[in-house]
């Protein structure tokens, strides 16, 4: 069976770095990118089973971000993961209004985090 | 399973959040001295203003402080954090120290981006890490925070624009965000015995850290 690709979206290196150490450990593929408009192009390029992306970036934020992939027929119904240091019930609302299928509050737990990944993965 | 498909997915957080400050919990007072408003910033926490009459100040031991600004947006604040001492192990393992100088990290870059500063920017001058606590000892506390801090803004692209790490004497930082300007002073060992609790304290508080455990899936 192929393994299942994450993208993960993060203008922070470190935590594409930490992100990608957690899912590459539990068998999933990896695609990432830097922003928005980087994730939009990883996406058309390679697909995804989850996408996994931060809220605050320049360039495309994570709210336009998942916005323009629910206009894209293809990523519609993609799980799309919040992961971003926004705990305010009106960004979460935000978040959910765009289309967002979980938001999850940084600092990341690795266990919890990949239990969510499966729960949504198709 | 901590997430749960229903509105009340928040689960406990622990008594002490160590990641952020609310506005409520700093103390600021008028330093006739420097002519500016103090604005003190305890261990575990941050602040960011864009007032020029404020002044952040923070007391270090072998905790770190990142001072960063940006110079255009005339924004900018501290951090002080030390890791937890946990499981040792690669850069970019996710372990539990990583996650929560991580966080000190980005917490304090993203105050800033959110008041308009610019991540490509960004001013950092970076503080502290004496070996204070066990001066003995080779691979410090304060070496570890030091090597986690330069490491990290490494990793991320960021240079560092001044610095002054280690040594065994604590210090005291005064920061200007609007200016950049940092007054730094080094104490005698342990003039305050505060100090030393309050470091000794927050290494209790995070030896174990707990996640904040906020996940949330929509309907």
């Amino acid at each position: 069976m192929m393994p299942k690709k994450i993208l993960t979206v993060d203008d922070s290196k470190t935590m594409r770095d930490m992100l990608l150490a957690t899912l590459r450990r539990a068998g999933y593929e990896v695609i990432q990118a830097e922003h928005g408009e980087d994730g939009l192009a990883k996406l058309e390029a390679n697909g995804a089973d989850v996408i996994i992306t931060d809220i605050n970036m320049p360039v495309m934020d994570g709210i336009s971000f998942i916005k323009a992939c629910r206009k894209r027929q293809a990523y519609a119904a993609t799980p799309i993961l919040t992961l971003t240091t926004e705990s305010s019930e009106e960004k979460k609302a935000e978040g959910r209004a765009a289309g967002a299928t979980g938001w999850i509050v940084k600092p990341f737990n690795p266990e919890k985090l990949l239990r969510v990944v499966e729960k949504v993965c198709p | 399973m901590n997430t749960r498909r229903n509105a009340q997915l928040f689960s406990h957080r622990s008594g002490v959040d160590l990641y952020t400050a609310a506005a409520s919990e700093v103390k600021r007072f008028f330093d006739p001295r420097f002519n500016a408003t103090s604005v003190m910033v305890l261990p575990g926490r941050h602040y960011v203003t864009s007032a020029p009459t404020e002044m952040v100040v923070t007391l270090l031991g072998s905790c770190v402080a990142a001072c960063i600004r940006d110079p255009i947006a005339l924004v900018g604040g501290l951090n002080h954090f030390l890791l937890p001492e946990s499981d040792t192990g690669q850069w970019g393992a996710a372990n539990a120290a990583m996650r929560y100088g991580n966080h000190a990290m980005e917490t304090l870059i993203n105050d800033i981006i959110k008041r308009g500063g610019d991540r490509g920017r960004l001013e950092v001058k970076v503080f502290g890490g004496g070996n204070i606590i066990d001066v003995q000892s080779k691979n410090s506390v304060g070496k570890l925070n030091i090597d986690f801090v330069k490491r990290y803004l490494l990793n991320e692209g960021i240079k560092i624009s001044a610095e002054h790490l280690g040594g065994s004497l604590p210090r005291r930082i005064h920061y200007f965000p609007v200016t950049g300007k940092v007054k730094m002073l080094l104490l005698k060992r342990h003039p305050d015995q505060r100090l030393f609790n309050a470091e000794m304290s927050y290494r209790e508080r995070i030896a174990a850290p707990e996640d904040l455990d906020d996940i949330e899936l929509f309907d």
